[in-house]
């Protein structure tokens, strides 16, 4: 079990590795998403190496394949296609791909996918198989799609970016919660990196400069990992996944009326409020029936 | 009734039916214990044990070097009397048991001993084969219910959860694991 004051070393280093890379990248006159990346990225593995958390080699489990391939493959992605400006339909594509390519690379291996009792004995026949990957790679690359609408309308840097950590941070606690402690602890750095360098972000940034792709990619593995390893209920990490696209409602009429700092506000107020219904869910249905080891 | 159970119980006391020089038996779930127990905190032990166990065996009473032992245990039939414990340790934070849902044994050499059988093989654990070894005690024989014939052993064995990659949540759970299996064969 990890201490509570590593767990704080850890988020307090995350947060100002990534604030401080981004802020030494912008008095560079170093901008863009590649900044961004690179600070969220040795926030979050600054942390994890504080939880005493590293992926493995040889790669042979979720959490491997999540910290030593999706993430660090996401990060590339996003510093690249959005350092290169690529065209809107070209990016689409880009997202959809990598957003796909996230629950096989998880499920790998797992007796989801696998006949490890003999022929047949996958727990998801192959037709099933494809439509389940190819359904949550849809609903990652729509909800990808959303945030970046979101972020572009509200011309804001961080709104999106605080309320994917905010989610982050939920996600975590929730997988924790549902039995896969150390793959709901991965959840925690991320969300504390994102925070940090989005609090930097916030004094000159412009929306482009950020990219929502981390941590939605992070999202979406940290809740795959408990839902399909863990006891992470189905309907609390559709909550949680979705929660990010609430920060979108202060755009919509009447609320656009209002001043930007206010919107952004609302909007990370209202998806605190989802992620902390769903979490509050998980602790409750864990307090209830915990003695635990 | 009362003769053939009379019958029955004297056989299997008596032991020793005189099996055939090789013999393969085939684990009769319902008389095989596959049990552990870990440290908690270094406070006190938890027992498990699996629900789900497999294998059969090849004894050889005339070369006992040519006998075999395999077994299979499925990771998520384990069972420590606490449902919340038992899904946590099927998570990736212990066994894994989705990624990893057979625990094996597969024997690579066998020897007679004072004691009875110095078994050597690979166990599989966690997605990781190690060797092991272990002296098997027992290998008596009994003829129950009459036409059945069965055969059965005992060991115990101690390896450390890190050597297979289970090594997370160390020290609140232990590391070392004590296992203990007994089991029982029926004739093929």
């Amino acid at each position: 079990m990890t201490e509570p004051v590593t767990l704080l070393e850890a988020l307090t280093a995350a947060a100002m590795v990534s604030a401080l890379t981004w802020a030494i990248g912008r008095w560079a006159g170093r901008g863009g998403c590649w900044v961004w990346c690179l600070a969220v990225g040795l926030g979050f593995y600054l942390g994890l190496a504080i939880l005493g958390v590293r992926p493995r080699w040889p790669i042979r489990e979720d959490q491997d394949r999540f910290l030593g391939l999706v993430l660090p493959g996401i990060l590339a992605a996003e510093a690249v296609c959005r350092s290169l400006k690529t065209p809107s339909r070209l990016g689409a594509a880009a997202r959809l791909v990598a957003a796909t390519a996230v629950a096989p690379v998880l499920l790998h291996g797992s007796s989801y996918v696998v006949d490890h009792a003999g022929p047949g004995s996958a727990e998801w026949p192959s037709a099933w198989r494809w439509l389940i990957f190819g359904g949550l790679g849809l609903a990652t690359a729509c909800n990808w799609s959303g945030l970046v609408w979101i972020q572009t309308r509200s011309g804001s840097a961080v709104r999106v970016l605080v309320a994917l950590a905010t989610a982050a941070l939920g996600a975590g606690l929730a997988v924790m919660l549902s039995g896969y402690a150390s793959g709901g602890l991965t959840a925690l750095p991320l969300a504390a990196a994102i925070v940090g360098a989005s609090i930097a972000a916030s004094f000159r940034a412009e929306a482009p400069d950020t990219a929502p792709g981390v941590g939605l990619i992070g999202l979406e593995g940290v809740l795959m990992m408990g839902a399909f390893f863990g006891r992470l209920r189905t309907a609390e990490a559709v909550v949680l996944f979705l929660a990010p696209l609430l920060a979108g409602i202060p755009e919509a009429y009447p609320l656009s009326r209002l001043g930007p700092r206010f919107r952004t506000v609302l909007g990370v107020g209202l998806t605190a409020c989802a992620v902390a219904a769903a979490t509050a869910t998980t602790w409750r249905r864990f307090a209830a029936d915990a003695v635990g080891l | 009734m009362l003769k053939s159970g009379l019958l029955a119980v004297a056989t299997i006391l008596g032991g020793q039916s005189g099996a055939r020089a090789a013999d393969t038996y085939s684990i009769d779930p319902a008389h095989t214990s596959a049990t552990f127990k870990v440290e908690h905190l270094g406070l006190s032990w938890i027992h498990g044990r699996f629900n789900d166990v497999a294998g059969e065996f090849r004894v050889d009473s005339a070369n006992p070097s040519s006998s075999r032992f395999a077994l299979t245990i499925k990771s998520e039939s384990l069972d420590t009397a606490n449902k919340k414990r038992d899904e946590h340790l099927a998570s990736p934070d212990f066994f894994n048991a989705k990624q990893f849902p057979v625990v094996s044994f597969k024997s690579t050499a066998v020897k007679a001993v004072e004691k009875g059988l110095e078994v050597t093989g690979d166990l599989t654990l966690h997605g990781e084969t190690k060797p092991v070894t272990f002296l098997l005690t027992g290998g008596k024989t009994a003829e129950f219910p009459p036409g059945v014939h069965r055969r059965g052993y005992t060991t115990h064995l101690k390896i450390k959860r890190s050597d297979y990659g289970m090594d997370k949540m160390i020290p609140a759970a232990g590391d070392e694991i004590h296992i203990e299996v007994s089991f029982e064969g029926v004739k093929s």
